[in-house]
């Protein structure tokens, strides 16, 4: 659970990033990309436990 | 399939089709096909919406209108955001025997996905482009399969609500929760590139 905390703390403070660079920086293209492959990763991993069914194979 | 998904219990389909006695290699195996299942699905719904995301910079390269709501762009992406961490939250109670608590995420997860797609109603109504642009045909395309994919993963939950107080799942057998909030947190995986690249890319 504090697991789950921490991330969806990560994926908060991830958008309001990509939402100020979306506001302040012009050519903004490969910051948010970067941003939002994180969140991505983030959720598949922790979320949906993307390491879990990879290596193990869930039960 | 994620309704039989749902259904399934020990991992099988609750069609009242159990293996013969013996047969406990396939016993064994039948959880792990529909892990595996249901990843194949996520693959094929990635192709869907990756096509999507594709097509609006094909067709309006990285322009976005003047007038876009991205204070309520904004707004639904965190409410998606918090509904997923509900819908872990829900998972991680299960696993753990805590019934009731992970019934309330659950039910928590339901009323941010109304939330959102509300959200998503009220910006097609206020939205000051039409489907006969090349961005306003991606905003609706996009958000609309996104928007129904919110909503079918709502009836999913409730129908995993309703099973759940009905005593069908528990701590040792609840892959019919765990499938459902995984499709959750795909649907919220897909916002997570299409939110940027409607509303944030210059």
């Amino acid at each position: 659970m504090q697991v789950g905390t921490v991330v969806i703390l990560a994926l908060g403070v991830l958008t309001a990033v990509e939402y100020a660079i979306a506001i302040e920086v012009e050519q903004n293209l490969l910051p948010i990309v970067f941003i939002a492959q994180v969140k991505a990763v983030l959720i598949l991993w922790y979320f949906m436990r993307l390491a879990r069914a990879w290596l193990k194979g869930e039960h | 399939m994620a309704l039989a998904s749902i259904y399934a219990r020990d991992g099988y389909a609750g069609d009242g089709h159990r293996p013969p006695e013996g047969s406990h290699g396939e016993h064994a195996a039948r959880p792990a096909m529909n892990a595996v299942g249901l990843w194949l699905f996520f693959l094929s719904e990635t192709f869907l919406f990756g096509a999507l995301l594709a097509a609006r910079f094909y067709l309006a390269g990285t322009d976005k209108p003047e007038h876009l709501n991205q204070q309520l762009g904004l707004a639904i992406t965190c409410v998606l955001l918090a509904s997923s961490f509900t819908a872990y939250s829900a998972e991680v109670a299960i696993s753990k025997g805590r019934r009731g608590w992970a019934g309330l995420m659950l039910l928590a997860t339901i009323v941010l996905g109304l939330v959102f797609f509300g959200g998503v109603v009220l910006e097609w109504s206020e939205a000051e482009f039409t489907q006969g642009e090349p961005y306003g045909t991606a905003f609706f395309s996009m958000t609309g399969l996104h928007a129904s994919h919110v909503l079918s993963g709502v009836a999913i939950l409730v129908l995993v609500l309703f099973l759940l107080v009905r005593g069908r799942f528990s701590r040792e057998h609840h892959w019919g929760v765990e499938a459902s909030i995984k499709y959750w947190h795909f649907v919220d995986v897909v916002w997570v590139f299409f939110y940027p690249s409607l509303y944030l890319l210059n």
